[in-house]
């Protein structure tokens, strides 16, 4: 497809230029992710998850996620190719997430980048993990309005970000000061007995429970800052549970877990929703894998609603983590002529979230 | 018949170029930093291929450790998509093979490779004609040295491993080279598979360890 057109006389060559072709590979926790986007064209995004050889441990084991990847890599990027039916000498760019995140983990993917840039002689690009959550929109629902406010939330990550320019300049507002969210909804699951990652079964139960039924505490919810807080709450519902289980009485299983939840949920979309207002942007994107969440969604919706905020949130596939990300956010790099990592560029598990590609 | 290798199961960072027709290493790259693997690869990599056609490559081999499992991966997947991008065969060689000294006194005694695998205890394999014997296993220094004092003649020992617990090991004679495994012997232990155009290696990394991980016992109690 791609040398279809290079074929062309040059005269339509050039005046058609084919938007970039870009691999994205991520592995910055359990997912080994391989996108391949053309301009804000999502071709393929295959997903290799170690999640059921954490399950067992009750969370992710970084040494398990790092063999891992080492074992899905190639396959990985395989599937993705035969998935977009482009061969890996259409490609333009090589893009990789180089931080946050596990440092094993993240170093398995990076390697594997910079091979493939150094042997297909491509431009390399180490992004930072947070902002190619916040590219990942424009595959679904085209260009992000700039500046716009962006609320990542996963097991990793707590971010309350101010995206300028998802290419340059990324400024945060607020961070969990202890837990982040996911972390939360693990430990309770696990309290409740209902297996790693929490998540999906809370959100799935607390279905049918009653969100009302026990007031659990909203920590920092009206400070002045953007931060939240999420130990607290765990705590509560452990002693909620406990006090239950010593009186010899029934847990309300699906009533703890809607109750928690929406402790949850109501602060984060509470503190994006104000965050909004006093810096006057009117766009708000969730992303993270928490931002599959549906009682976040809908809650997140009704407040946007209510406050004149246009909200955008991937779908669940592409909130949590994966390659079409990376990639997404490697085509605009690439198209706002960003210039590329250097070949020793280093995995950095702590980057920071102002750095949006390695230098 | 140009063949890239590389190896990271230990402190030292090695890449190189061989010409398997001459048998000449036409490259070579070493760095030693135990915590850069990461960084420096790829560019040692690129500094042996300098000047050559990526088209001139035939094949890559890699060390499969056993070493440190952060650096050894770094040469394992970078070995897997080099190979991948380049459409060669790749192949992998127990990393400690390439430290059997290749000249020794005649009749030649057994070797043993000792590298370092940290907590306190080493890596380690037993040659002797140039096959390994025993290993690669991971255990105490002071366990293997008691082992190998029972062997009659006990080996000579060679490697990183042997020199930083030469006190453990005394009364075994400790070679002083090679400390580190280096690609390009990598590379010639590969030959003949190479050459008779064997099909390439899963790269299985040679671990030796579990991850360390245990499943969670019982949540812990807020309340008293
Ligand atoms: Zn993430």
């Amino acid at each position: 497809m791609c040398s279809a057109v290079r074929d062309r006389p040059a005269p339509y060559a050039d005046a058609v230029p084919d938007p970039p072709l870009v691999l994205g590979i991520e592995t910055s926790c359990d997912e080994t992710g391989i996108g391949i986007v053309r301009g804000t064209t999502l071709l393929a995004d295959a997903v290799a998850s170690s999640v059921e050889e954490h399950a067992r441990f009750g969370g992710v084991v970084p040494e398990v996620a790092s063999r891992a990847h080492l074992e899905a890599m190639v396959p990985t990027v395989h599937r993705a190719l035969d998935t977009a039916g482009v061969t890996l000498g259409d490609l333009d760019a090589v893009a990789v997430t180089a931080g946050p995140g596990l440092a094993g983990a993240l170093l398995v993917g990076v390697a594997a980048a910079k091979a493939y840039s150094l042997a297909l002689d491509l431009p390399l690009y180490g992004v930072n993990h947070l902002a190619a959550h916040v590219a990942v929109d424009v595959l679904e629902h085209g260009p992000l309005p700039e500046p716009c406010l962006a609320m990542l939330v996963s097991g990793g990550h707590s971010s309350l970000l101010l995206v300028e320019d998802v290419t340059a300049t990324m400024s945060p507002l607020g961070a969990t000061v202890d837990d982040a969210a996911g972390e939360a909804f693990d430990k309770v699951a696990r309290l409740l007995g209902l297996g790693f990652p929490g998540g999906p079964a809370v959100d799935r139960l607390a279905k049918g429970g009653d969100r009302q039924a026990i007031s659990f505490p909203r920590s920092m919810m009206r400070d002045d800052s953007y931060d939240v807080s999420f130990s607290g709450l765990k705590t509560a519902v452990a002693r909620w549970v406990e006090a239950r289980q010593a009186a010899g009485e029934h847990v309300p299983v699906a009533d703890v877990c809607a109750s928690f939840q929406e402790a949850v949920v109501d602060v984060l979309t509470g503190k994006a929703v104000r965050a909004c207002r006093d810096q006057g942007i009117g766009t708000l994107l969730l992303g993270g894998g928490v931002a599959a969440n549906s009682r976040l969604r809908s809650l997140a919706e009704q407040r946007c609603a209510a406050a004149g905020i246009a909200l955008r949130v991937p779908r669940p596939g592409l909130c949590t983590d994966n390659g079409a990300m990376v990639a997404a956010l490697g085509a605009r790099l690439v198209a706002a002529g960003a210039a590329p990592s250097p070949l020793d560029l280093p995995a950095d598990s702590a980057m920071d979230v102002r750095v949006v590609v390695s230098a | 018949m140009l063949v890239l290798g590389l190896d990271t199961s230990s402190p030292a960072v090695s890449a190189a170029l061989v010409d398997l027709d001459s048998g000449r290493s036409v490259a070579e790259s070493v760095v030693v930093d135990g915590r850069r693997h990461g960084e420096l690869l790829a560019v040692g990599v690129r500094a042996v291929l300098a000047g050559t056609g990526r088209g001139e490559l035939r094949a890559v081999v890699v060390g499969l450790g056993p070493g440190p499992f952060t650096g050894l991966r770094v040469g394992l997947v970078t070995a897997a998509a080099l190979a991948d991008a380049l459409d060669l065969p790749v192949y992998g060689v127990c990393s400690l093979d390439a430290m059997v000294p290749e000249e020794l006194a005649d009749p030649a005694p057994g070797v043993t490779v000792v590298a370092d695998a940290r907590r306190r205890e080493v890596y380690w394999a037993s040659y002797a004609l140039g096959r390994c014997v025993e290993g690669p296993a991971v255990g105490r220094s002071g366990e293997l040295a008691d082992h190998l004092r029972s062997l009659t003649p006990p080996p000579v020992l060679v490697g990183a491993g042997a020199l930083l617990y030469r006190e453990a090991f005394g009364g075994l004679s400790v070679l002083d080279e090679p400390q580190h495994p280096r690609a390009n012997r990598l590379v010639r232990l590969a030959a003949e598979r190479i050459r008779s155009g064997e099909a390439s290696d899963p790269l299985t990394p040679l671990y030796l360890r579990r991850p360390d991980a245990a499943p969670p016992g019982v949540p812990k109690r807020v309340t008293a």
